[in-house]
């Protein structure tokens, strides 16, 4: 079965990147393609390509894969509470880190691991602390102080706050949000939180079934989405300004199941736009207007997508 | 690699170990035969001694050979099949019926009647099974009946524990409450509610349980503990067939592969049941 | 943790004289009376009544029950053998050496194969070499002691004459018994490595550890097999145990006079101290062994030291 199908991104050095969409769209299959950290069996990527500056990270020997990881690219993920191997110091884990991607070595390295830990905020005398002695958002910190120990040029984060408590969520993303300024690394931000992402990001793309819909930057696609799915999306959030008592809407159906997925745009039996072509074919994407692509054969006017 | 081609890749291997139980129980049904039939089956008496025939090597008229005694080999090992195969299940009967109760009293009451029971049971672990059935069938004498009992015993502690945790899980579901306040005895809120939702673990249990016992059974009657000649164990045949390995090694073969063909068709079994039963529980 | 320590080693008290307890109930009460068995089936009454008298067989069950108890743990006396008129203890003593040496040996086989074979298995689920060691462990665990012992023999000894079959003195002479003990307890260890290999390398840190752009090989071994080490080590205990009650099958069929066929002649001679004994040394060794590797378990993982 192919989770994620013909997927084209570009992510320019510094900015950040959301990625949107519902659970099971395939963003974290994408994250962990970039990585090519896919487990085969059952998993298997096969074909295109990852350009990574300048670099295709498919064509690469798994020694070259070795250097990029960690180093290069470097990933946040989802669960602090099982992400960290439970037999291992945090500083012990921070200093393989770096251990295997800087010529720093014991002392040095151990240094560096505390320096990296007091920038997410934890105290160095708790650097011998096993994770299981943290609490989650502290295990997230753990998390993101071992992704930029290298100062990678790209972060990917996959719902970093989403295994969080509620009130520490927003505390862990500014956090990564100011240190991803600090690092000056691209940052790719796997979310589906339309919120989060309008205030962090720069670009965003939305993923449907395993494929980009719509791609832009925040300021044109939050003030007019193009792709039906997208405006379901933001009508799928609570606002302020909605009636008490009245109903958020809801896009209707349920995601295809990606062993299965409808002919034509995958959207199609959900949109509420769909004609007769929708089921024939896929659209691909294109450039709606400058920066702003879409893959829909009948985007939404300019006007009628409209965000108030 | 096409989309179809790794598909069926991979359903084949899930199924594979599903063949490995088809075949295990297909294994099973024909032991089962050879138990139920063994009259009828057997080309000869299992206890019919032929003093012209002594340790003749496999042949025509008696396929696997001659014993000790001139006695069918083939025809032994298919009434084997009926001890063997009436010993595992009757001793895994045994500790089933105590070990469940034990487990189920342990797990629901809790507290001190808990700790009390799950205590001896560790106790009765601190010794190791095998050496615990030789000490009780020799104890209680060769023969049948006792040699059952002796490895139903042992592996009382291995049910007990399982039912316990069973018990444990369930015990604090609302369905349960729902039937005390319907106010059920605790006799019928054992029966009727917690001992169905607890036998999938028990049914891929008794089914290795009933392979350990055939395996105890073989080698209590091997160490001369267990079933006592002329009735034809396997692993009585194969101490008896001991003296004769250098000169009739074939009497010291094939009722260790009966042996073996029985286990491993039971563990595979067991296997398939646990994979189709009990996903959850760890191999 | 010495507190750790010290509430086991008294848990483990606790058990031995429960054992005790167990065992000396169930031999007081089993048919059939060792005077009969020492003296002869038609020993007059006046010598059988003397035998009694001189090994307190006369006295109540709980008169002695209770002097076994205390002869055995204050004065580390098992009592005396009926048949080889010399206390149980120097018995053991005799015996207990071969006996550690065969199991010993066959742990540390059976631990050396096990671990690498389960651990190449997982990291190559699904290969040929993986469905081959599958098979192979699924008759290995089926397979009886007793009868991989008689094919060894028939291979080694009489077909190919290579290694002897009898005794374990020698090390030519130790090499069939120790493969015959280990051969089921590999099977058991590489398979429980197997699956507990499978279920941790799928976990998340593990990925982190990937992430890291970490070797394979320091995934493996430094992340995952750490992580999986519990459950494996808690089945090399208890291959231990059975190991150390396997010497009973073992040692017969090779002739070797250690603690297992001392039991085995005991038995059928009703010699009941020696028969205490042998079951106490069993299942003192293992539980031993059972407690030091939960110590172990602290060592591993931190997070037992806390509960």
């Amino acid at each position: 079965m192919h989770a994620v199908n013909h997927l084209n991104l570009t992510l320019h050095r510094g900015k950040a990147l959301g990625f949107v969409g519902e659970t099971g769209a395939g963003k974290t299959t994408t994250a962990l393609a970039i990585l090519q950290l896919i487990q085969t069996p059952p998993g298997k990527i096969t074909g295109g390509s990852i350009m990574f500056e300048g670099h295709d990270i498919m064509k690469m020997t798994e020694a070259e894969k070795r250097q990029i990881r960690g180093d290069r690219i470097s990933m946040i993920f989802q669960d602090p509470m099982t992400s960290l191997n439970p037999l291992k110091t945090v500083e012990d884990q921070i200093v393989e880190m770096i251990g295997l991607h800087s010529a720093m070595k014991g002392e040095e390295a151990r240094k560096r691991a505390l320096e990296m830990l007091a920038l997410v905020g934890i105290r160095p005398e708790r650097s011998k602390d096993y994770p299981h002695q943290f609490s989650g958002g502290m295990r997230q910190r753990v998390g993101i102080a071992i992704a930029l120990a290298c100062e990678p040029s790209l972060l990917i984060a996959d719902e970093p706050t989403t295994a969080l408590d509620v009130t520490i969520q927003a505390q862990v993303m500014e956090l990564i949000k100011k240190l991803q300024s600090v690092v000056n690394t691209s940052f790719l931000l796997i979310t589906h939180d339309l919120g989060i992402v309008a205030e962090i990001c720069d670009d965003v793309a939305i993923m449907y079934a395993g494929r980009i819909v719509e791609y832009s930057n925040i300021r044109q696609l939050y003030s007019h989405p193009l792709h039906p799915y997208t405006r379901g999306l933001f009508d799928a959030v609570p606002r302020l300004d909605t009636r008490l008592g009245g109903k958020l809407s809801v896009i209707p159906g349920l995601p295809p199941d990606p062993i299965d997925l409808p002919k034509g745009c995958a959207f199609s039996p959900r949109c509420p736009k769909a004609r007769p072509l929708c089921h024939e074919r896929e659209c691909g994407m294109r450039e709606y207007e400058p920066g702003h692509f879409v893959n829909c054969h009948f985007p939404l006017e300019l006007g009628e997508g409209g965000v108030q | 690699m096409s989309k179809n081609n790794s598909m069926l890749h991979y359903t084949l291997i899930r199924l594979r170990r599903n063949y490995l139980a088809i075949l295990g129980l297909f294994v099973l049904l024909a032991l089962i035969c050879c138990a139920v039939f063994a009259e009828q089956l057997a080309p000869y008496d299992y206890a019919k001694q032929d003093y012209m025939m002594i340790r003749k090597a496999p042949s025509a008229t008696h396929l696997l050979g001659t014993d000790e005694f001139g006695r069918d080999v083939l025809s032994r090992l298919i009434f084997g099949a009926k001890i063997s195969l009436q010993v595992g299940l009757l001793a895994v009967s045994i500790s089933l019926v105590l070990g469940a109760t034990i487990g189920a009293i342990a797990g629901y009451f809790g507290g001190k009647t808990d700790n009390i029971l799950m205590r001896l049971m560790d106790i009765q672990m601190a010794i190791p099974t095998i050496l615990l059935a030789i000490v009780i069938s020799s104890a209680l004498g060769p023969g049948l009946f006792n040699l059952m009992i002796a490895v139903g015993i042992t592996s009382v502690p291995r049910f007990a524990r399982l039912m316990r945790s069973s018990v444990l899980s369930i015990k604090g579901q609302e369905f349960i409450g729902a039937a005390r306040a319907m106010g059920a005895s605790h006799t019928r809120i054992i029966l009727l509610y917690i001992l169905p939702n607890c036998a999938a673990p028990l049914i891929v249990q008794s089914t290795l349980s009933v392979a350990n016992a055939i395996l105890y059974t073989a080698t209590l009657s091997f160490l001369g503990l267990g079933i006592q000649p002329p009735y034809p164990e396997w692993g009585g045949m194969l101490s008896a067939a001991r003296p004769y390995i250098r000169n009739s090694g074939y009497l010291s073969i094939f009722p260790g592969l009966a042996i073996m063909i029985t286990i491993v068709a039971l563990n595979c079994i067991g296997d398939g049941l646990r994979d189709a039963l009990d996903p959850k529980q760890k191999r | 943790m010495v507190k750790y320590i010290f509430r086991r080693v008294l848990l483990l008290l606790l058990v031995v004289v429960s054992v005790m307890v167990i065992i000396f109930t169930i031999l007081y009460f089993t048919p059939g009376d060792p005077a009969k068995s020492a003296l002869g089936q038609d020993a007059n009454p006046e010598s059988i009544a003397a035998f009694h008298a001189k090994y307190g067989l006369d006295k109540p069950y709980p008169e002695q029950l209770a002097r076994y108890l205390y002869k055995a743990i204050f004065k580390l006396d098992l009592g005396y053998s009926y048949m080889m008129k010399s206390p149980v203890s120097m018995e053991l003593a005799t015996r207990i050496p071969v006996t550690m040496k065969l199991a010993f040996w066959a742990v540390v086989l059976s631990t050396l194969i096990g671990i690498p074979l389960g651990v190449i298995c997982s990291i190559r689920q699904y290969s040929f070499l993986d469905s081959l060691a599958t098979l192979v462990t699924l008759l290995g665990v089926s397979m009886p002691t007793f009868w991989t012992g008689l094919l060894l023999i028939l291979a080694f000894s009489v077909h190919l004459g290579w290694l002897p079959s009898m005794g374990a003195s020698t090390v030519s002479e130790m090499i069939l018994p120790i493969v015959t003990l280990s051969g089921s307890s590999i099977a058991v260890i590489a398979r429980m490595t197997r699956s507990s290999m499978l279920e941790v390398i799928r976990s998340d840190y593990i990925r982190t550890a990937r992430a890291k752009g970490q070797k394979e090989r320091v995934v493996i071994m430094r992340h995952a097999l750490p992580n999986a080490m519990i459950p494996i080590l808690t089945i090399i205990s208890m291959q231990f145990g059975a190991l150390l009650s396997g010497s009973i099958v073992t040692e017969a069929i090779f002739s070797i006079s250690g603690v297992g066929r001392l039991m085995l002649e005991a038995i059928n001679l009703r010699d009941y101290p020696v028969i205490q004994g042998g079951v106490l040394f069993i299942s003192v060794a293992f539980c031993l062994i059972n407690m030091a590797v939960d110590i172990l378990y602290a060592f591993i993982d931190p997070r037992i030291h806390v509960k």
